[in-house]
């Protein structure tokens, strides 16, 4: 396993350090398919934590075992402390499924107060939690509407007003986005950083590496049911800094001169490419080339995205 | 509170279903046209010259069995059939995984369900049972010996029935547990007709065959003790053998046995459910 930086992975706001997901050593074998193999995961209290992967590497398992839908072959998992078996550590978590199937004969409301009869809210302050999550994903109009009669869309924030019923203080969201229009996508997004202010620990299952990016304080990367790497968004760049230039003229010695400061500095007519470990060896190199009396039209420095680094481990498995 | 939720949603989604409204409708229809039988059967037993009056109570009774077998069966059938997707198409549909993330244990989603099917169940066969047998006690003032036992043994039956399907519905998907279901339940009819010609016979081994196959599905045998609580001899002695009646009615204890019967279903279906994946 390749590791980032893990500050983006701190506990926000100095909250308690016990992890609100703990996942050790966690297994799943199907016959003889090892579908997750020895797993640790932690996700502090208050981050926004992505799980990225591509298809069949373990994700949605992964997410059935931390909340107890999935029994693990082997390993443990605790959610704020508590074996995940313990109804009472489920009762501050909110969940949005991937492959839903809600009971369409319901109205809006009435299917939010069965799920909220099944958090244990009763009477009045149940009545007032159900309009709250109806508010809060703009159904409100839609309220005694069947869900037999509600679009993909409105059927996925239905979903998330069930996930936030009982005010959770971790939200586990498998595909949140899939099936939604750009502005649907946009809303889920804004909700998800509303609630990271309220201090909700998130952890979010997508394939949309863009969105992961976005929001995510932590990323994991599964693939073959294994941790390839985890770490911050923010670290990706760090230490790796991806360089291409445009020059002209300059003396026969000059890539020996930056090969001093990138040692995999090459050129190709009067491209040059290198990789530096920082902003300031960019700096170094492009001053080192004004000095040698070549001119400098282009330095364009490009910090590798999340999408890099996944491709990067997965066709680095493939090779 | 939390088994009470998923009781009622349970029931409230059973009874919403299109082929439950179905059989509603047509298990109307059939205790209209068994009232008009009855009326006809009554008044030609009241004008025939060629029946001894003391018989009369005897076609009486083999007429409401026949009413109480019939709808008997379409209880059955529809504590089957409304039951088989329970935990298997639920698991199969991930409608189950937003339930089972709450904070409650996965026995209470068993029970709850079980509780709402075997309400919806045990409501229609109390109802139609007594609505057969008040149809031939108001035309022909017959008065069953026992309906109150007869009434009792076929809920019995009915919620024993819901409990084998609740089990074999953590086990095999939604249509393959309702046939496998009724299919136990037939096996258990022709093991009771079985044991009755067995008695007329006086083949032990047709009525050992009988009672295996009722220790193995006592569903028939509640539907025989409740027959045996409606019917009536003419001199108060052997019974008149006819296709609905009972010759030989099994022992009162197959009543417990069938409560422990599905206690047992349900505990099993439990401990199933508890280690399925969702």
């Amino acid at each position: 396993m390749q590791a980032g930086d893990p500050v983006g992975l701190a506990t926000r706001g100095g909250a308690s350090a016990t992890p609100v997901v703990r996942a050790r050593g966690l297994r799943k074998v199907y016959g003889s398919r090892v579908a997750v193999a020895g797993l640790d995961l932690d996700v502090p209290e208050g981050a926004v934590y992505g799980l990225l992967g591509p298809n069949g590497a373990g994700k949605t398992t992964v997410i059935k075992m931390l909340l107890g839908l999935s029994l693990p072959t082997a390993g443990s998992v605790t959610l704020f402390g508590r074996p995940n078996s313990d109804p009472h550590a489920r009762a501050r978590v909110g969940f949005l499924p991937e492959h839903f199937r809600f009971h369409e004969w319901l109205t809006a409301v009435e299917f939010l107060d069965f799920h909220a009869q099944l958090y244990g809210i009763r009477g009045a302050e149940r009545r007032e939690r159900v309009t709250t999550a109806l508010d809060r994903v703009g159904l409100t109009h839609r309220a005694e509407s069947r869900l037999g009669t509600f679009s993909k869309g409105m059927l996925q924030r239905i979903g998330l007003a069930q996930a936030l019923l009982n005010a959770p203080r971790l939200l586990v969201l498998d595909e949140p986005t899939s099936g939604l229009d750009p502005v649907g996508r946009r809303e889920i997004r804004d909700l998800i950083l509303a609630l990271r202010e309220e201090g909700v620990t998130v952890l979010l299952n997508s394939h949309i590496l863009s969105e992961v990016e976005r929001v995510c304080d932590g990323v994991a990367i599964l693939d073959l049911g294994q941790l390839a790497w985890q770490g911050s968004p923010t670290g990706i760049g760090e230490g790796r800094i991806e360089v291409t230039a445009q020059i002209a003229g300059g003396p026969p010695e000059l890539l020996d001169l930056l090969r001093r400061l990138a040692p995999d500095i090459m050129r190709d007519a009067d491209q040059l490419s290198f990789t530096a470990p920082d902003a300031d060896t960019v700096a170094e190199v492009a001053a080192a080339i004004i000095a040698s009396g070549a001119r400098l039209y282009r330095l364009e420095p490009k910090q590798p995205s999340l999408e890099d680094l996944f491709v990067r481990l997965v066709k680095g498995r493939d090779v | 509170m939390k088994v009470v939720a998923l009781a009622r949603f349970t029931f409230l989604e059973a009874v919403r279903r299109r082929f439950v409204a179905a059989a509603v409708g047509l298990t109307a229809l059939f205790l209209v046209l068994f009232a008009v039988g009855t009326h006809f059967a009554v008044r030609e037993l009241e004008t025939s010259s060629l029946l001894l009056p003391s018989f009369r109570p005897v076609i009486l009774a083999q007429l409401l069995l026949t009413g109480v077998w019939l709808v008997s069966l379409a209880s059955g059938m529809l504590g089957i059939f409304a039951s088989c997707g329970t935990l298997s198409s639920e698991i199969e549909s991930h409608t189950l995984q937003s339930i089972a993330v709450k904070p409650l244990h996965r026995w209470e989603i068993v029970v709850g369900k079980w509780i709402g099917l075997t309400l919806m169940a045990s409501i229609y066969t109390l109802v139609t049972t007594i609505v057969v047998i008040a149809i031939v006690w108001v035309r022909s003032g017959y008065t069953a010996p026992n309906p109150a036992v007869a009434v009792a043994a076929l809920v019995l039956q009915a919620s024993v029935l819901v409990s084998i399907t609740v089990l074999v519905s953590a086990f095999l998907p939604n249509l393959a547990a309702g046939i496998a279901v009724f299919l136990l339940h037939a096996l258990a009819m022709a093991g009771g007709i079985e044991e009755q010609i067995g008695v007329v016979l006086r083949n032990q081994t047709m009525q050992d065959i009988g009672v295996w196959l009722s220790v193995l599905v006592p569903t028939d045998a509640m539907g025989k003790i409740a027959a045996s609580a409606l019917q009536s001899s003419p001199t108060g002695g052997v019974i008149m053998p006819g296709p609905f009646s009972v010759v030989h009615p099994p022992s009162p204890w197959m009543a417990l046995y069938a409560a422990i019967y599905l206690a047992a279903c349900l505990a099993f279906a439990v401990a199933r459910f508890e280690r399925a994946d969702l």
